[in-house]
């Protein structure tokens, strides 16, 4: 099974990296650092499993450049990228806010759920992250068991 | 009539004698307006308002001669609309003569404004004043009249008079909006939405601000009512308007308009009977009052129909036959649109060289009417000249004229903004009939202008339009393509819109006239939507826009990319608008004129095109060759395949790459103009010249960072050059006896038995001896190397890196999300951090919990940074025994070195084995540095900010403001980037090599620099030169930290507690001199007596011992770093002078430019 990380925090990744491996030992695991990278990655439809994190910028970080535009919905906008192209991707979200966007723009975490739900074939579910708090992997575990599992 | 007139007296007086029993006015009055029947109220009122002992309690002050007059407060106390309505309608209604005068009056000045000298009004004004009194409209006048002929200071002026006269509240505010709108700087948009900011709080004020201010909202009766009771202490002038507004706010809802017993209705009808005023008559009409006329001048009519003939010649005839104050706006309206037909450039004479808004209004016209490629800002012009006027009875008619280029009454539903204009407007015009409410009220008003007017054939014309029977002759002499339109604006109008398309399409092709054909063309893309003919529609609006961007306004483009999202998302194979360049071409124009919410969208757009022509790149599709609309790809490529397009692209990784791939689009694009034998824009080129001149100053910028470690070896060698000699040549000596080579190698061998316990007794061999000069030797030149104060690493570390560098970097990302707050220079304590604190006002021992949470941060993150400039990134010494830069000389340093050496013969060769060692020492160092900042120094600022975020949660702000948690989450990952920036710094740089370069180009580099440390600064900056200044490479890093030292300073100092600052630099070369002068304002609030100390002990103490003993520590205002840099690194003589005049800071520094400009 290969699995894709997109996710520009290196200790939440590095986190999401260790969950995985214990949930699914043998599984593959690809990292995207950025909008960009993520997509190009999700876009190539290799992947079995995406855990997205919402808010990233438009490139992966790197010493010669900066990182491009911020974009506060990312994750979002990787999803209907794929809905467009009709990549089929389960996806579920891993975020460690829980609001998105500025000023009008401005949705808390359960309204963007609604929203993803609402409009995104791939999307699984949504995880709040914590670093400090293990029950995301409570909740990531039950989303990728009910996913991945229940038919086993 | 005088039965009820006496029947009206006698109910007063019954109403009065009750009120008396209440024994109490005020309370009986407001009781009775609450609670008594408003056709009651309506008949009574007026006797109240008479009446002396009533009068200070219903109308103090009909026709106040002073503002002061008139009551401050109104009665809190709001009865239902009909009540309001119809005691304010009684009370007009008794002053029904002066009102006439005051409609009658008003009129004259209005045309005064348009067509004449408006110093004419003043005096106009004056009669009006004496004759009716002072008003709100009066003073709204007279600020219009002061602007139109005094300019900012004189309304400015005017103005104050009123604020500092003992005027109720409610006047002083509303003359300082009417002040607001004739502002130059206030846009419709912008004032649009301050009035909408004050419309949060609901009460009356707000309602009659907006209405008074041309902004009308859809109120709700209770609030209508609201808006009545509020002008209860306004002079009757005024309370009349008001009264007017209600009443064509509530004619705009149709239900009201098809209830005969509305009481507006009723009561309007009788108003319009007894005041000649004809806004006060359509409204009547459009509830069915028979006796209300629509009068329309006859030379009107004239110019209408000779314009529906093409009889352009008698238009202007008719025209230069007038008074000029008898022009109307609708009148200027033809004229504007005739003006670009042949032989008709003479059109708007009649206007020309007036200085008229009239003739500003008809230019205008003419650009937005002809579809003109200047019509967007001849649009913001005419918008703002509707905003400042906007009570204006032409600045309706005006606005109709806008608002029909989008939105053609005649054959869509008129608009709530129509409808409301139309019942402004004064002077008659058929197409009002299409804005009036109900079907009823249109067919009405264009019967009575056609009974008026019978052998008009553009009135016959608008019949036809709305249906009603008119016969072939009326229409008879009409032109044959407005026989065609007329037939279009009927079968649109019916719903037939393939009938309409079916027309248009044939009729386009034929069509001269750029008004026609425009207005043609925009209702042909509405009849394509209709018609759910989405690329029809897309293909047409997009070669409109890209005709002139003014079709963008008026084509109905919200609802043609409604229509393209419907299929937006289907499957590239099956999409028929996917790929076109006329979808991106929409998208854009959407995305710049209307919102940013679709930007998305036309990145796909951008990708679908690439998609279509199998190709990755935007550059490549020019050489594809497979473009057959020009046009298109021409615009596609200037302004859809802009950076912030581009970066969406998966075919570019990088903003380097974007940018190479835009200039790339550039030169492909003027390839293609090149080749089509089209000039090229200079715009173009100086895009490309932006780009390639940001990317030089990026990787200058870069190479700068990584040649922060370095030693000026030749200053070091000169330092000790002469005493070195004399050491090396006895060494030299000490080495030729042979016998040395003995005894180290008995050492060596009793070493290699024994290990280093063995100890050896020197006895003051020659062995011993030449050991000790060759240790001697390279402690000094270590010494120099690492701690000479002009020369050695240690004042570089200061210079480059720990002075600003770091601290401005580390604490960069954290300044920019608000997380941490500089100290206050005074106290020593963290300022407040009100960026969040301000959520807490009123929970204060919450707001003290954030704020000793967020002052913890920004104490530990800068004992952090402290600890690094001052323990870390430091050469190790007793004083300094963390410092990881270790130039420790142990036994087996000196004989390795003493190997090396063993190899040279020449003095020279020995200090650079020796150099070269300390290079690789330092190379050491340097890992270990960035090592220890990549790990422990990076985990440290990490565990920070969880441990801030931590500390929040617990107290709890994640309700008021969770978007700190978002911030602590984002910082994370600058902060890991800040690090890494930093530590990239300790490299030692494989190419210092720099090719000769302009001046700017360093303070380019400057000055990025310091805008990525101070972000949360908007630092405006210009480098005037009187010819460009060529400079030897060799001097860029230095000049680039020159600039960046001032620039550093200017923002630390100069934009305290502010968030701008202004940079000027002044550079001039002659000929053996470079001047330079910065200049930074220093903001109001500046303590300049402070600033003037400074700048003097600057002045006294540059260059001096005690400023030259400061080159290795940091703090202070680096300018014994700039005397270190101008004299030590680039070697030259130079004076600097420091000085504070006109709110500004200046440094002046005169440089002998002997060697370094090139």
């Amino acid at each position: 099974m290969k699995i894709l990380i997109v996710e520009d925090d290196e200790g939440k990744s590095a986190a999401l990296a260790a969950f995985i491996i214990e949930w699914m030992p043998n599984a593959e695991i690809e990292l995207a650092r950025s909008l960009t990278s993520g997509l190009r990655a999700a876009l190539r439809g290799e992947a079995d499993l995406m855990l997205l994190d919402m808010t990233m910028a438009n490139y992966d970080r790197s010493l010669r450049d900066d990182r491009g535009r911020p974009h506060h919905f990312a994750g979002r906008e990787i999803l209907r990228q794929l809905q467009r192209e009709e990549v089929v991707l389960p996806t579920v979200v891993v975020t460690q806010f829980g609001r998105f966007g500025e000023e009008a723009e401005e949705v808390t975490l359960s309204e963007l759920q609604v929203e993803l739900a609402t409009r995104f074939t791939n999307y699984l579910g949504t995880v709040h992250y914590r670093s400090n708090v293990d029950d995301w992997k409570d909740r990531l575990k039950i989303i990728l068991d009910t996913q991945f599992l229940d038919g086993i | 009539m005088q039965s009820n007139a006496t029947s009206a007296r006698s109910e007063f007086v019954r109403e009065r004698d009750r009120i008396r029993k209440t024994g109490n006015v005020f309370r009986g009055l407001r009781r009775m307006r609450l609670t008594q029947d408003p056709r009651l109220l309506y008949r009574i009122s007026a006797f109240f308002a008479a009446d002396p002992s009533y009068r200070s309690f219903v109308l103090p002050a009909a026709f106040p001669k002073r503002v002061d007059e008139l009551r401050a407060h109104s009665s809190p106390y709001i009865s239902s609309y009909e009540n309001e309505f119809a005691w304010r309608a009684g009370i007009v209604l008794a002053h029904a003569e002066s009102l006439s005068r005051y409609v009658r009056a008003r009129r004259i000045i209005e045309n005064v404004f348009l067509t004449g000298d408006p110093a004419d009004v003043g005096s106009l004004l004056d009669d009006i004043e004496a004759d009716i009194g002072t008003s709100l409209w009066l003073i709204e006048n007279r600020i219009c009249f002061s602007q139109a002929t005094g300019g900012h200071s004189q309304r400015k002026e005017f103005v104050d008079t009123v604020l500092t006269s003992k005027a109720p509240g409610i006047v002083k505010q509303l003359s300082l909006w009417f002040s607001l709108r004739c502002n130059a700087a206030i846009t419709q948009t912008s004032f649009d939405r301050m009035l909408s900011d004050l419309m949060s709080d609901d009460f009356g004020f707000p309602f009659i601000v907006n209405a008074l201010n041309g902004k009308y909202y859809d109120l709700k009766d209770t609030q209508l009512a609201e808006m009545i009771s509020y002008s209860d202490n306004l002079a009757v002038v005024d309370q009349y308007e008001i009264l007017l507004k209600v009443a064509q706010i509530r004619t705009c809802r149709e239900d009201h308009v098809n209830d005969r017993d509305d009481i507006t209705g009723r009561i309007i009808c009788e108003l319009s009977q007894a005041i000649e005023d004809p806004r006060l008559q359509r409204i009547a009409s459009c509830y069915g009052g028979t006796n209300a006329q629509p009068v329309m001048p006859h030379q009107f009519v004239d110019v209408l129909d000779y314009y529906a003939n093409g009889d352009y010649a008698a238009i202007k005839d008719i025209t230069n036959s007038l008074d000029l104050n008898l022009l109307t706006v609708e009148h200027i309206s033809i004229l504007s649109r005739i003006s670009y037909e042949p032989n008709c450039a003479d059109t708007l004479q009649i206007l020309e060289n007036t200085g008229t808004i009239a003739e500003s209004i008809a230019h205008d016209l003419a650009h937005i009417l002809n579809f003109s490629t200047d019509a967007l800002e001849a649009r913001q012009r005419l918008q703002k000249i509707i905003l400042t006027y906007c009570n204006f009875s032409w600045a309706a008619s005006l606005s109709l004229i806008l608002i029909r280029q989008a939105n053609d009454e005649r054959v869509f539903p008129a608009e709530r903004s129509q409808r409301l204009a139309a019942l402004n407007v004064l002077d008659e015009n058929p197409l009002i009939a299409f804005c009036l409410p109900g079907e009823e009220s249109c067919v009405s008003y264009i019967n009575k202008l056609r009974l008026q007017h019978p052998t008009s054939h553009a009135i016959s014309s608008v019949a036809y339009i709305a249906g009603l029977a008119v016969s072939d002759s009326e229409l008879a002499s009409l032109l044959d393509e407005r026989r065609t339109r007329i037939s279009v604006y009927k079968a649109t109008r019916e719903g037939n819109f393939a009938e309409s398309s079916s027309l248009l399409a044939d009729l386009l092709p034929t069509m001269r006239a750029r008004p026609t054909r425009g207005e043609a063309a925009v209702q042909l893309c509405h009849s394509m939507l209709r018609e759910d003919d989405t690329i029809g529609a897309a293909e047409l609006a997009a070669s409109l826009y890209l005709e002139s961007s003014y079709f963008g306004i008026v084509l109905p483009i919200r609802s043609l990319i409604d229509q393209i999202m419907v299929e937006h998302n289907a499957p590239f194979r099956n999409s028929k608008t996917r790929g076109r360049k006329s979808i991106a071409i929409i998208f854009d124009a959407y995305s710049r004129l209307y919102s940013s919410d679709r930007d998305a969208e036309r990145a796909d757009a951008y990708k679908d095109v690439l998609r279509r022509d199998n190709v990755d790149f935007a550059s490549e599709l020019v050489r594809s060759g497979i473009d057959d609309d020009t046009a298109k790809l021409e615009y596609f490529l200037r302004y859809i395949c802009v950076p912030d397009v581009l970066d969406q692209s998966l075919a570019l990784d990088s903003p380097k790459a974007v940018e190479d791939e835009r200039i790339a689009v550039l030169i492909s694009l003027n390839e293609m103009l090149i080749n089509s034998n089209r000039n090229s824009p200079d715009e173009l080129k100086e895009e490309i010249r932006e780009i390639q001149t940001r990317q030089v100053v990026r990787e200058t910028s870069e190479k700068l960072d990584q040649s922060k470690i370095y030693v000026h070896v030749e200053s070091i060698r000169k330092s000790f050059d002469i005493v070195m000699r004399d050491s090396w040549n006895r060494y030299q000596a000490m080495k030729a006896y042979t016998g040395d080579t003995l005894i180290e190698n008995i050492q060596r061998i009793l070493r290699t038995a024994v290990g280093d316990s063995v100890t050896f007794l020197t006895f003051g061999t020659p062995l011993a001896e030449s050991r000790t000069i060759l240790t001697e030797m390279v402690l000094r030149i270590r010494d120099q190397f690492a701690n000479n104060k002009e020369f050695g690493l240690n004042s570089n570390l200061s210079t480059n890196i720990r002075h600003g560098y770091i601290l401005q970097e580390l604490r960069g990302p954290l300044f920019s999300r608000q997380l941490v707050t500089n100290k206050e220079s005074d106290s020593g304590q963290y300022r407040a951090n009100n960026y969040w604190l301000e959520r807490f006002d009123h929970d204060e021992p919450k707001r003290a919990a954030v704020s000793a949470k967020l002052d913890k941060l920004s104490r530990k993150i800068d004992d952090l940074i402290d600890k690094l400039n001052r323990h870390t990134l430091r050469i190790r010494s007793e004083t300094c025994p963390d410092g990881l830069f270790v130039y420790d000389m142990t036994d087996t340093d000196i004989a390795i070195v003493e190997s090396r050496v063993d190899k040279v013969y020449s003095y020279d060769d020995f200090v650079d084995v020796v150099i070269s060692y300390l290079w690789e020492r330092t190379q050491y160092c340097l890992s270990s540095i960035r090592s220890t900042l990549e790990t422990s120094t990076l985990s440290e600022f990490i565990a920070l900010i969880d441990e801030t975020d931590l500390d929040l949660r617990e107290i709890g702000v994640e309700e008021h403001i969770p978007a700190i948690h978002t911030s602590l989450s984002l910082v994370k990952g600058e902060m890991r980037s800040a690090v890494e920036r930093v530590s990239s710094w300790f490299t030692l740089s494989s190419s210092t090599e720099y090719h000769d370069y302009e001046l700017e180009l360093a303070f380019q580099a400057g000055i990025r620099t310091v805008k990525s440390y101070y972000k949360n600064v908007a630092i405006n900056e210009t480098f005037l030169k009187t010819k460009p200044i060529q400079m030897k490479g060799w001097t860029l890093p230095h000049l680039a930290r020159l600039f960046f030292l001032l620039f550093d300073n200017a923002a630390e100092h100069g934009a305290a507690g502010r968030d701008s600052l202004r940079i000027d630099v002044a550079a001039e070369s002659s000929q053996n001199s470079l001047y330079l002068h910065l200049r930074n304002d220093i903001g109001s609030k500046a303590d300049l007596p402070a600033v003037q100390s400074k700048a003097r002990t600057i002045n006294s103490d540059y260059g001096q011992t005690k400023s030259i003993e400061l080159l290795g520590e940091e703090g202070g205002s680096g300018y014994p770093k700039i005397w270190k840099l101008l004299r030590s690194d680039l070697g030259r003589t130079h004076d600097l002078d420091v000085s504070v005049a006109d709110g500004n800071f200046n440094v002046q520094i005169l440089i002998d430019s002997r060697g370094v400009v090139a």
